[in-house]
């Protein structure tokens, strides 16, 4: 694994803000609007979770213009929509499969677990997009560069879904609901972190740790 | 190397006796009172100066009396809108000669437990499920030993735990075991042909008789077997043939069940089907429980004892909880109804000094002695409701205090096991070679007399009930042996620590190790949830597959990695749908269900084939064998499955036989694979295989093979990716994954008690004991043993056990540690006890085969 962090000499080139600070930005908005918005809907009393079919393929397709515009304004190479849209099923797919394997039903609420993967693959998608990481797709090599943004998404999916087998009875605890609430707060928090990282980085004797990518990255400043 | 071993083994059997150490005083055995209650000193009488003469107010309203104890009688199954099942039975009710009542059953709803309430009235606790298998002789008061004392003459056909429990009390008796699962009708023709001799002779005066029949039914074909409704209709010619011959107006027909069937046709735990349990009385004058309060019934099992004591009219049983069933004594003489009510409640009242604090006990004590003064005879049934009501409350506050934890003992074992702990891991991360090890005399010297100082202290200012303190209420032998071995544990691991914490902890290594670690720690913290327990199977499906995703990443030849790993992954998932199990999901439909209906037979037979064959293919690919091994494992097989044809599991056509041939011929063939052995761990693997494949129920056949199958898709990779240390985790959550699989559990009730029995013809504590641990282990033992034959594939004689050592320590620590904090909480005796014993008895097998296997 080798981190996304840009070397020093490389940022002093970089525009006053990066393509992944934007992605960070609008992860945070759409994920505390997401959350605001389940707010709003559990005030009102309605008993269904609100990650229907419609909701997350909305998102996902608002992700991916998001994505289009972004490389189109800010990247050296412009992208195709078709690939967005290739980049997004085929996530969503894999999604699909692995939680079907991690023992989400099978047959009785097939389209709630469509919606998830659909879901999670559009919160992946900005921060993916917007480190130039979509040319190498379909080759395996991408899995090595899960970022941090995309490690927090799926371990807070991860986490949610130890809630489920609890005996509360609560109308919030049924698949997907909590895995999908988890990636949300997941993807949320890690945009903040990422935002915040220049404040985070921790000197101690002469090394620099960036926290949290790769558990512990040493970097020699001296 | 010696030395090696012998920490080894020291640091294995430390373990075994922290925990014993633990249970000691977590299940303490509990002193009852032990006197008999007589005619002349368990009456009260006098009543602030009234004078009452027992002999007038207490005296039989019946002369015979007989008990039909059907084992596993659920309460629906003949309460409620299946009475038609019995059909005899349900036209009595309709005549109103005789009387249901739905009561509660405690747990454990074990067999034993249950004959020991009935007949004392009082509740036997936990510890009472290790005794079931071996029963000793009941020497507290019961109603029996009252009637033996009123002279009343018994004869008793059925289970034999009865005859155990009282030896010499039956005039004449006949006792069936319960050890033969599969035998649906002859435990039952036994009992039945004695009725006519008995009904004929009629020099007894109390009869029972305890039908095993259902109870085997259940265990083995569930409750929603066509049989049940066949045994039901047996058990009901039964009723009108002893009804015709029997009934006068001075004699009654009692009918129980001892515990419930779950729906899955086991029992032990406490789910609503198992503890409900029908009370039925057969006799003139008795009045049901209003229609509006059925569904909210507080009559418990226990109620019987006094109410065949007060029939019968001998004195109650001392150590009696339960309160009388005032709809059986509607004909009473009001007198004598109030009378009996009085004495039982009264019985109660002495048993606990909590109970002067009662308010309505009082409140009827002195209605009632306004009732003797004035004779106002209207508010008679009143007071005896009263009386019944206190008796009642009273009880159920005398059972919640009847648990004592012995609590010095336990965090004593507490302790112990975390300081076991600490050396394991200290002992997997270890740089230093053994012959550091400096003898610190003074050091030990130190921490015996400080240990001895707090020990004294302890027991003298703080907690002086306990049982490793002196006080006279267990032998000084007892408490001193008890007290040196403790403080000899104590010391030398204060030393090992001591000796070994020179250490520093390498790197935490690659993610999959990381979280294999973190993900132990994060499922010993889970068990600290009642929800995580019962759904425990959920976590570790959920971490092995985490395990392999993990592995995807970490892989170096990614793409056929990909492929094996999803491919395990889908395998696990295939798996988890064979066995529901837990508690939250249990009703989902599962392939077992579908494999067991009768109609897919068929399919049933196939799978099994195929998974023999499996089997035998995954042994001949991977294992070294001689060739007279690989034969004798083919004719286990093949013996294996026509076991199963002999007991009709399968759609074949096979000639009229036991069983018992078949299977003998299979264990002569493990025996036979074990003698001629070449290799000790593909040996061991084989052997296990092939035995547990024979125990095991036909639809998980060929689960064994899909289990092989996964390890043998995941083993390069843990092989390539983790070290020793971290193989050992990964490898007990995969068997932990199958344990689970095999439809298992945290509950009582999911042991398959049948497999226990498999191919023997008498019964044998041992023998039960052990194939009943092969089978319900068999996940992770395989695991084990394909961890050890793959460390010796590898290097020659060089085996790192320590992560399977680590495991269980951790999880039974933490259990010590959660059971310790939550002993009075709701569950403590559904959930977490049961958990604590499956966990015990799981170290000790599973170490046991890791000394025998290493």
């Amino acid at each position: 694994m080798q981190s996304d962090w840009p070397s020093s000499k490389k940022r002093l080139s970089e525009p006053f803000i990066s393509n992944e600070s934007i992605a960070c930005i609008w992860n945070a908005f759409l994920c505390s609007s997401i959350m605001f918005w389940r707010r709003m809907r559990g005030a009102k009393d309605d008993e269904g979770n609100i990650f229907q079919f419609s909701f997350c393929f909305s998102i996902l397709l608002v992700n991916i213009i998001f994505c289009y515009v972004l490389s189109n304004f800010r990247h050296k190479e412009k992208l195709q929509v078709a690939l967005f849209l290739k980049y997004g099923f085929v996530t969503s797919t894999l999604v699909y499969i692995v939680s079907i394997l991690f023992g989400a039903p099978l047959l009785k609420d097939w389209d709630q677990t469509i919606s998830f993967s659909m879901l999670l693959s559009a919160l992946i998608l900005p921060s993916v997009a917007a480190c130039g990481k979509l040319g190498n797709f379909f080759n395996f090599s991408c899995l090595n560069l899960m970022g941090t943004n995309e490690l927090f998404t799926c371990f807070g999916a991860w986490l949610g879904a130890f809630v489920i087998p609890l005996d509360w009875d609560c109308s919030w605890q049924v698949w997907p609901e909590p895995v999908a609430v988890g990636a949300v707060l997941g993807c949320g928090l890690s945009s903040l972190l990422k935002l915040m990282r220049p404040a985070m980085t921790i000197t101690w004797a002469g090394y620099k740790m960036y926290w949290p990518t790769n558990f512990f990255v040493h970097e020699r400043h001296v | 190397m010696k030395l090696k071993n012998l920490w080894f083994l020291y640091i294995i059997f430390s373990h075994v006796a922290a925990i014993f150490i633990f249970l000691a005083g977590f299940l303490p055995v509990r002193t009852r009172n032990q006197t008999f209650a007589s005619w002349v000193d368990s009456f009260p009488k006098e009543l602030n100066g009234l004078v009452l003469n027992p002999e007038q107010l207490y005296t039989p309203k019946l002369t015979q009396l007989v008990l039909i104890v059907i084992d596993a009688l659920r309460a629906d199954f003949i309460i409620g809108e299946n009475l038609d099942s019995m059909p005899f039975l349900s036209k009595l009710h309709h005549n109103g000669q005789a009387c249901s009542y739905l009561a509660h059953a405690h747990t454990p709803t074990v067999t034993l437990p249950r004959i020991k309430a009935l007949v004392t009235g009082s509740v036997p606790g936990f510890a009472d499920v290790i005794f079931n298998l071996g029963s000793p002789q009941l020497d507290e008061d019961n109603i029996l030993s009252q009637f033996a004392a009123n002279s009343h003459k018994m004869v008793f056909y059925g289970d034999d735990t009865w005859l155990k429990l009282f030896p010499g009390k039956f005039l004449r008796s006949e006792g069936t075991t319960s050890f033969f699962v599969n035998d649906f009708k002859e435990v039952d023709e036994n009992v039945t042909r004695h009725l006519d001799f008995e009904l004929s002779q009629m020099d007894w005066s109390v009869m029972i008789l305890h039908y095993l029949g259902l109870d085997h039914i259940g265990h083995v074909r569930g409750p929603r077997s066509p049989l049940i409704p066949q045994k039901l209709k047996e058990m009901d010619e039964v009723i009108r043939k002893i009804h015709q011959q029997f009934s006068t107006n001075d004699t009654a027909i009692i009918i129980c069940g001892d515990h419930g069937m779950s729906d899955s046709g086991s029992h032990g735990g406490s789910s609503k089907s198992e503890v409900e349990i029908p009370l039925t009385f057969v006799m003139e004058g008795c009045q049901p429980d209003p229609e509006s309060d059925s569904d909210f019934s507080n009559h418990l099992q226990i109620d019987l004892a006094p109410t065949m004591a007060v029939l019968m009219g001998v004195p109650i049983p001392t150590n009696n909880l339960g309160s009388l069933l005032l709809g059986v004594t509607h004909d009473f003489e009001l007198k004598h109804k109030l009378y009996a009510a009085y004495v039982n409640a009264q019985n109660i009242f002495l048993q606990s000094e909590r109970n002067n604090e009662n308010v309505e006990f009082q409140r009827a004590v002195k209605l009632y002695q306004d009732w003797l003064t004035n004779d106002a005879s209207g508010k008679g049934d009143y007071i005896a409701n009263l009386f019944v009501k206190a008796a009642a409350e009273m009880s159920s506050l005398s059972i919640k205090n009847l648990v004592e934890f012995d609590l010095y003992l336990m965090i004593v074992g507490i302790v112990i096991s975390f300081q076991l702990l600490l050396i394991t891991v200290l002992e997997c991360h270890r740089f230093t070679d053994w012959s550091t090890i400096r003898p610190v005399y003074s050091l030990i010297i130190g921490i015996s007399l400080f240990s001895i100082f707090l020990h004294v202290l302890t027991c003298v200012s703080i907690d002086n009930e306990s049982s490793i303190c002196i006080n006279g209420r267990v032998p000084a032998i007892y408490c001193l042996g008890l007290s040196i071995c403790i403080l000899c544990f104590f010391v030398i691991n204060c030393q090992l620590i001591w000796n070994r914490s020179w250490f520093r902890f390498k790197k935490l290594g690659c993610s999959p190790e990381v979280f294999l670690l973190l993900g132990s720690l994060l499922h010993a913290f889970s068990l600290g949830a009642s929800s995580f327990v019962e759904e425990e199977h959920q976590t570790y499906y959920y971490f092995v597959n985490t395990l392999a995703l993990l592995m995807i990443f970490g892989s170096k030849r990614r793409k056929e990695s990909i492929l094996s790993l999803i491919g395990f992954m889908g395998l696990v998932r295939i798996a988890r749908c064979w066995n529901q199990t837990g508690d939250k999901w249990i009703n989902e439909p599962d392939v077992k269900e579908w494999l067991n209906t009768p109609g897919n037979q068929p399919y049933l037979t196939v799978s099994s084939v195929i998974g023999a064959m499996g089997i035998l293919h995954w042994i001949l690919r991977n294992l070294k064998l001689r060739t007279l091994q690989v034969m004798a494992t083919f004719a286990s097989l093949v013996a294996n499955l026509a076991h199963r044809s002999a007991l009709g599991f399968f759609s074949l056509c096979y000639p009229q036989s036991t069983g018992l041939v078949e299977a003998s011929v299979a264990y002569l063939s493990v025996i036979v694979i074990g003698v001629f052995s070449r290799e000790r761990s593909s040996t061991m693997i084989t052997m296990w295989t092939v035995l547990t494949s024979l125990l095991k129920r036909p639809h998980n056949l060929i689960l064994t093979w899909i289990h092989l199958l996964q390890y043998s898709l995941i083993s390069p990779h843990l092989t390539a990716q983790l070290n020793p240390f971290y193989n050992n985790l990964a490898h007990y959550c995969i068997g932990m994954a199958w344990y689970f699989q095999e439809g298992n559990g945290n509950n009582l009730a999911r042991i398959d008690l049948a497999s226990g029995y498999v191919g023997l013809s008498s019964y044998n504590v041992f023998a039960v004991g052990f194939l009943l641990s092969c089978a319900t282990f068999s996940g992770p033992v395989l695991a084990l043993l394909l961890d050890i034959h793959r460390q010796k594939l590898h290097s020659k004689d060089n085996t790192q056990m320590y992560g399977f050592i680590y495991s269980r320590m951790l999880i039974m620590a933490f259990l010590f540690v959660i059971v310790t904090s939550l002993r009075y909480h709701l569950f403590v005796w559904t959930v977490f006890s049961p958990k604590l014993l499956y966990e015990g008895t799981m170290s000790i097998f599973l170490l046991v085969i890791l000394i025998l296997a290493r």
